[in-house]
C-alpha cells in the first residue's frame, strides 16, 4: 500500500482532463504539470537525441523537471503501433531517464492504437499493482467518462477562442474568459453539472462585446498536435493571428483524436476521404488530415491556411512537399505558410512571416476574384452566443446529440463518408454482429 | 560618422513636391529611400549599421539633413519603415507605417517591373523568394533555419581569399574551369573552399565555384519546389554581385533582372507603401531632430492583462536609471509592443 504521485505531460490545456482521468483514484494523488518554460525545454533538449522531433523534447523536459522539483516518479504515456514514431516515447524517455540515474522512474502507458478494444484500461490495472489497493470500476468508468467530458470542452472553448478572439472589442477579454471557464471547468468534476457546462462557456463567451458587423479573414489553423496546443512552442500563434484581426478555425485537440482512435470521428472520416487522391493512408503526424483540411477549407473559401509542424517531423515535411507539388497545378490555389518550430526559432522571424501572410491575404481579398467574390458566412458557434442564443430545450438537445451521434458513427461500418445512421446501415451491423446468427437471415 | 556607401540624390533645391520616406533597417545596412507622388526615386542611401539600428537612423537623418534642402523637413507628408528593427525605428522616428520587408520588396519591385512573377531577395542575413501574379502576392517564403549563401557569408569569405567584396563578381566572371563546392551550411563551404585552394585551384574558380553553390541552395532551400515563372527580379544587397546574377541565369535559364536601386528597394517600396496609407492625413512623423537625441531602450513586463505583453520603450540616455517605462513622464520617447494598445 503505497501513495502514488502521478503526473504526465503538460499539454497546453490537455492536463485538465488528464486529471480527469486520474480523479479521486485511492493511493493516487495527481501532480500538476508546471508551465513550459524556458529551462524545462532545454533541460529536454539537452538529454534527448539530436534529430528526434521537438515534442520528445519538450515532453521529456517536463518530465525531468517534475522528477526533479516535484518528487514524482510515475508518469502517464501514450503508446501506440501507429505511423508516427510518437507512439514509441514512452519507452526512450524512460530508458534516457534511467541512464540519467533516475532509476526509480515507472511508466504507465495509455495504449492508444485503439480505443475500441479497452487495452488503454491497462493504464489502471498497471496502478492498481504499484498502490496496491483495488479501484472500484464504477471510479474507473466515471472517470473515462470525466475525461472525454472534460476533453469535449477544452475542445469546444478552445475552439471558439480562436472565432472569438479577432471580433473582441476590448483586448484580452477573450484571454481572460478563457482562463475563466478552464478554471471553472478544472474544479467541477460532477458529471451531471458538467453535462450542462455548453450553456456556462456561451454565458461566459457572451460577455465579451464584440464587433457584430466585422467580416474578418478566415484562416485553417493546423498542425502537428503537440506543438499546436502547446503555448510555449508555438509562441501561442493562435492568439498573435487572433490580434491581428484573424478568424483562426482550429483543427485538432485530443478529443478529436481520442474519437479518431474510437473511430467515431466523423470529422476525421471526411477529411481522410478528401486527402485520399493525395496521401491514400496515415503516413504519420496528422499529414492526411492535414491534406483533407487544406482542401475542404479551399472550398469553404478561406482566406489561408496555417501549418505548423516540429523540426525534424517527417510526415508534416513530406505533406509540405505534396502540397508544394500540387500548388504548381493550379488546383491548390489557396495562400498556405508553414512554420517549423523548435526550441531555437525566434519570435521575431515568425511575426514578420506573419505579417507577411496577412498583407497577402488582404491583397487577394482585395484584388483576387477568387477570394473577393466569397461570401463570408458567420460561424454556427458565433451566430449561437451572439446572434441567436439558443433556448434551454436547444441545451438539452445538443448535450444529447452529441454522444448519440458519437455512438452512432462508431457503429457505422461503412467507413465510406459521413454517412448519417441509415436503416441499411443499422441492419449490415446487425448481420455482422449478432451472437445467434439471426442477422445472417437477412444476408445483406 | 558613417558615410553612405552608395548615395544617389537627385532631388532639386527647391522642393516643393510632396515627398516620402522609407527606411529600411536591416541586420547589415540601413536604407533610405525618397519618393515623390509619382514613385520616382530622388535620394537613396546604403549605409553599414554596424549593428546599432538607432544610432545608424540618427546618423542617416543627421546627413540627410546636412545634404538635403533646408526644406525638406516639411516637406515630407509620409514615413514607412521596414526590416527586422521597423518597430523600433517605427517608435523612434514617428514612422506613419511599419511593413514586413517581404511585402515592402514586391511592392518596390511591381513598381520597376509590374509584370513580375518571381522576385529573389538575397539582403545580409536572410533570403527570400516571393511570388507575383498580376501585381498580387501569392506566395513567399523565407529561409528559415539557416543563413548559408547570404551577404553576411560572402562578406565573411571576401576578407578570408582577401578579395574586395566590391569585385567579387568580377572575379567570378573571369573564371575559366568549373570547382564544386558544398554550399549546404557556411562552414562546411568554408572548409571545402579551403581544401580547394589547397589543391591548387584559382580565386577566380573557386569563386564561381561558390556563387553556384549558393545559388543552388537558394533554388533549394529557399524556394522549395515552388514553380517559378519569368520574368525575375534580383534584388538585395547581393544583387550588386554579378557571379551570383551569372549562376542564377545559368540555373533558371531565363535573364534576371537587376534594377539599378536594387540595394534600395525595400526602402522604396515602405515609401510607396507610406504614401498610399497616408493617402492626404496627416503624418505622424516626428521630423529629423530626433537626430540629436540620445536614447537608450528598455523593456519591462505589463500584468494588467492575460496577455502579459513585454513592453519596449525608448528612454533618454539620462533618465534611464530613474525611470521603470511605468510612469508618464517626460523622458520617456516612445513606448510600443503591446498588443493591446495601451501603452
Amino acid at each position: 500500500m503505497v501513495n502514488v504521485r502521478v503526473s504526465f505531460s503538460r499539454m497546453g490545456w490537455s492536463y485538465i482532463f488528464f486529471r480527469g482521468l486520474f480523479h479521486d483514484l485511492p493511493g493516487i494523488e495527481v501532480v500538476d504539470p508546471p508551465l513550459v518554460n524556458t529551462e524545462i525545454v532545454s533541460d529536454g533538449v539537452k538529454n534527448s537525441p539530436e534529430f528526434v522531433c521537438f515534442p520528445f523534447k519538450v515532453i521529456l523536459g517536463e518530465m525531468i523537471n517534475l522528477y526533479r522539483n516535484y518528487d514524482v516518479k510515475d508518469f502517464a504515456m501514450i503508446a501506440d503501433y501507429g505511423p508516427c514514431r510518437a507512439g514509441m516515447y514512452g519507452v526512450i524517455q524512460k530508458r534516457i531517464m534511467k541512464n540519467m540515474g533516475f532509476k526509480d522512474v515507472r511508466m504507465f502507458y495509455l495504449r492508444q492504437d485503439d480505443f475500441r478494444n479497452l487495452e488503454w484500461l491497462r493504464v489502471f490495472r498497471d496502478l492498481e499493482k504499484r498502490t496496491g489497493r483495488k479501484f472500484e470500476d464504477y471510479k474507473i468508468l466515471r472517470n473515462t467518462l470525466l475525461f472525454m467530458v472534460k476533453a469535449y470542452y477544452v475542445e469546444r472553448i478552445t475552439h471558439i477562442e480562436g472565432l472569438v478572439r479577432c471580433r473582441e472589442k476590448n483586448k484580452a477579454m477573450t484571454t481572460k474568459v478563457v482562463h475563466t471557464l478552464m478554471n471553472l471547468l478544472d474544479n467541477e468534476n460532477n458529471l451531471m453539472k458538467l453535462s450542462n457546462f455548453d450553456r456556462t462557456i456561451d454565458e461566459n463567451f457572451r460577455k465579451i462585446p464584440i464587433d457584430k458587423e466585422m467580416e474578418p479573414l478566415r484562416v485553417c489553423y493546423t498542425g502537428e498536435i503537440q506543438v499546436m496546443l502547446e503555448k510555449w512552442v508555438n509562441y501561442d500563434l493562435m492568439g498573435e493571428l487572433g490580434v491581428m484581426g484573424i478568424e483562426v478555425h482550429k483543427q485538432y485537440d485530443v478529443f478529436d483524436w481520442v474519437m479518431y482512435k474510437l473511430d467515431a470521428s466523423k470529422r476525421r472520416r471526411r477529411l481522410e476521404h478528401k486527402a485520399r487522391k493525395y496521401i491514400p493512408m496515415d503516413i504519420g503526424g496528422e499529414a492526411v488530415w492535414n491534406m483533407g483540411s487544406y482542401l475542404e477549407s479551399q472550398e469553404k473559401g478561406f482566406d489561408g491556411f496555417c501549418h505548423i509542424f516540429p523540426f525534424t517531423c517527417m510526415p508534416e515535411i513530406s505533406f509540405m512537399g505534396m502540397l508544394e507539388a500540387e500548388k504548381n497545378m493550379d488546383k491548390f490555389y489557396m495562400p498556405h505558410i508553414h512554420f517549423s518550430l523548435d526550441g531555437s526559432s525566434g519570435f521575431e522571424g515568425l511575426r514578420t512571416r506573419i505579417e507577411a501572410f496577412h498583407d497577402l491575404m488582404v491583397g487577394n481579398k482585395k484584388n483576387n476574384p477568387l477570394f473577393r467574390d466569397v461570401k463570408y458566412v458567420v460561424p454556427d458557434e458565433i451566430k449561437n452566443i451572439y446572434f441567436k442564443p439558443k433556448s434551454n430545450f436547444e441545451y438539452f438537445v445538443s448535450s444529447i446529440e452529441k454522444p448519440m451521434s458519437m455512438v452512432l458513427t462508431m457503429l457505422n461500418p461503412s467507413k465510406k463518408l459521413d454517412v448519417g445512421f441509415t436503416v441499411k446501415n443499422g441492419l449490415e451491423f446487425f448481420s455482422r454482429n449478432s451472437f445467434f446468427g439471426i442477422g445472417s437471415l437477412f444476408n445483406l | 560618422m558613417n558615410e553612405p556607401e552608395f548615395i544617389k540624390n537627385i532631388l532639386s533645391d527647391d522642393v516643393d513636391d510632396k515627398l516620402y520616406l522609407g527606411i529600411d533597417v536591416g541586420s547589415v545596412s540601413t536604407k533610405c529611400a525618397i519618393i515623390n507622388e509619382r514613385n520616382e526615386l530622388l535620394y537613396a542611401t546604403w549605409t553599414r549599421n554596424d549593428g546599432s539600428p538607432i544610432v545608424s537612423t540618427q546618423e542617416n537623418l543627421k546627413y540627410m539633413e546636412e545634404v538635403l534642402p533646408d526644406n525638406i523637413e516639411k516637406s515630407i507628408c509620409g514615413v514607412g519603415t521596414t526590416g527586422s528593427a521597423r518597430y523600433l525605428i517605427k517608435a523612434l522616428i514617428g514612422a506613419d507605417i511599419a511593413k514586413p520587408e517581404i511585402i515592402a520588396h514586391a511592392i518596390g519591385a511591381s513598381a520597376y517591373t509590374p509584370d513580375v512573377r518571381t522576385i529573389l531577395e538575397i539582403g545580409g542575413q536572410d533570403s527570400k523568394v516571393i511570388l507575383m501574379k498580376n501585381g498580387i502576392v501569392t506566395d513567399f517564403n523565407m529561409n528559415s533555419v539557416c543563413a548559408a549563401g547570404t551577404g553576411s557569408f560572402l562578406d565573411h569569405q571576401a576578407v578570408r581569399i582577401k578579395v574586395p567584396i566590391e569585385e567579387f563578381g568580377d572575379y567570378a566572371l573571369r573564371a575559366e574551369e568549373e570547382v564544386s563546392i558544398a554550399g549546404r551550411c557556411t562552414v562546411f563551404a568554408e572548409s571545402d573552399m579551403i581544401s580547394k585552394q589547397q589543391e591548387g585551384y584559382s580565386k577566380e574558380s573557386i569563386i564561381k565555384g561558390l556563387c553556384k553553390a549558393l545559388v543552388r541552395n537558394y533554388l533549394n532551400n529557399v524556394c522549395k519546389g515552388k514553380k517559378l515563372y519569368p520574368p525575375f527580379v534580383f534584388q538585395g544587397g547581393v544583387a550588386a554581385n554579378s557571379g551570383i546574377k551569372n549562376a542564377f541565369e545559368e540555373e533558371l535559364g531565363y535573364e534576371v533582372i537587376v534594377h539599378e536601386n536594387y540595394y534600395v528597394m525595400g526602402a522604396f517600396g515602405s515609401a510607396i507603401l507610406a504614401k498610399e496609407h497616408v493617402n492626404g492625413h496627416i503624418s505622424s512623423f516626428h521630423g529629423l531632430k530626433v537626430s540629436e537625441m540620445n536614447l537608450a531602450l528598455g523593456s519591462f513586463g505589463c500584468l494588467d492583462c492575460a496577455n502579459r505583453c513585454t513592453v519596449k520603450y525608448l528612454v533618454r540616455q539620462e533618465d534611464k536609471s530613474r525611470v521603470t517605462g511605468r510612469e508618464k513622464d517626460d523622458a520617456i520617447f516612445a513606448r510600443w509592443n503591446s498588443r493591446c494598445g495601451k501603452w
